[in-house]
């Protein structure tokens, strides 16, 4: 029995000239060298690509990967400045609810904008300068010095300021230094303009 | 190449041999390239990268000799030229590209290269004379050297159908040639 061979058709037409011509002509004028620059590109990416098994094995999607993280970082920004648009003066007044405050506030931050922390860390701050009373000075004015710091924002300058209220009521068990009536004074003015507006 | 040397040269490229990777780009890439134009590709360059990164990433699982070697990886243009349409049936369809424009320009080149052109342009009105299958089934006989088990596997077609196609394209560029005394 005769075995059906596939390639018949080919290996008949090529046995004529016109047709063997056509072809031999489609193969070396239709194959096309790549410019110089682009194989130089090519060749660079390959050998690259060869000798690094972790980009070997990982699904070549650059540019997939790059629009997922921008639709991500978007999103992100577009939640907040939606959250943020909702909540209204609520947020920037930081009279929402602490959890809520804190993290939008956090949220803010990350999205570039500006969102006080939650009541607490500046009642904490208040209640410190209180309690403080000889050392009111020391309190006082390094905790400014944070609140007024604009390098941070949203929760950020909420621990910063905690830290810094933390680190002088340790010093309060420590007396060191005695503050002025004025400077005290000073201060908790100061302190009252960074207070969040009640509505 | 010869078979040995086929070999050593895969063998090198396993083993990220800049040399080896070299030679099969040259050896290969104009074909492909060539194949990527003919079937119509927006960027044929971009895309000829995407191939050879994917025969990089694939070759591990590779075996066989230079014929079959270049019937896979016109496999994966095939299949990457794929990809690239149906991303492109998903995005709305811009002008003409810029590598058509430069391939359609007359202006700064040789005769050499003019009559070169004038015969790639004959060749490729021959095969768009053909259907859609018949033509993608000659390019990949005539620029992947590939068998018609080969085509069936990679078209997603049964080989008597690949077959018959071939019949019919063969029969129709004769046609043609018969006519156009060429």
């Amino acid at each position: 029995m005769r075995t059906k061979n596939l390639e018949e058709p080919m290996e008949d037409a090529i046995s004529d000239e016109r047709f063997a011509q056509f072809v031999e002509r489609a193969r070396s004028s239709m194959s096309a060298k790549p410019a110089d620059e682009l194989a130089a590109g090519h060749l660079s990416a390959i050998v690259v690509a060869a000798s690094d098994p972790t980009l070997v094995n990982a699904p070549f999607r650059p540019k997939l990967a790059r629009k997922r993280s921008r639709r991500l970082a978007a999103k992100l920004a577009a939640a907040t400045a939606g959250a943020l648009m909702a909540l209204g003066g609520l947020a920037y007044a930081g009279v929402l609810p602490q959890k809520l405050q804190d993290a939008l506030s956090d949220a803010a931050g990350k999205a570039g904008f500006t969102v006080p922390a939650s009541q607490e860390h500046r009642q904490d701050l208040a209640n410190h300068q209180a309690n403080s009373g000889s050392n009111g000075k020391s309190v006082s004015g390094d905790v400014h010095k944070v609140l007024n710091d604009t390098t941070l924002t949203g929760r950020d300058k909420g621990d910063a300021v905690s830290n810094v209220a933390s680190q002088n009521r340790e010093n309060d068990s420590h007396p060191t230094s005695t503050a002025s009536p004025q400077s005290h004074d000073s201060s908790e003015s100061q302190s009252h303009k960074d207070q969040p507006k009640k509505p | 190449m010869t078979i040995a040397e086929f070999a050593s040269v895969l063998d090198a490229a396993r083993s990220a041999g800049e040399w080896a990777w070299k030679t099969i780009y040259d050896e290969f890439a104009p074909q492909v390239l060539g194949y990527l134009r003919a079937k119509g590709a927006k960027d044929p360059d971009d895309l000829l990268g995407e191939v050879f990164l994917q025969v990089v990433r694939d070759l591990p699982r590779f075996s066989g000799d230079e014929r079959e070697f270049r019937a896979w990886v016109f496999t994966i243009a095939h299949h990457r030229l794929l990809d690239d349409v149906r991303a492109r049936g998903r995005r709305p369809v811009d002008s003409t590209s810029d590598e058509q424009l430069e391939r359609a320009g007359p202006v700064g080149h040789g005769e050499a290269e003019a009559v070169e052109r004038l015969v790639t342009s004959e060749i490729e009105e021959v095969l768009r004379s053909l259907s859609q299958d018949q033509s993608e089934v000659m390019l990949l006989r005539i620029l992947g050297d590939m068998k018609i088990n080969e085509i069936a596997e990679t078209l997603g077609k049964r080989p008597g159908a690949v077959q018959a196609l071939q019949r019919r394209a063969i029969e129709s560029i004769k046609r043609r040639l018969e006519r156009d005394g060429s």
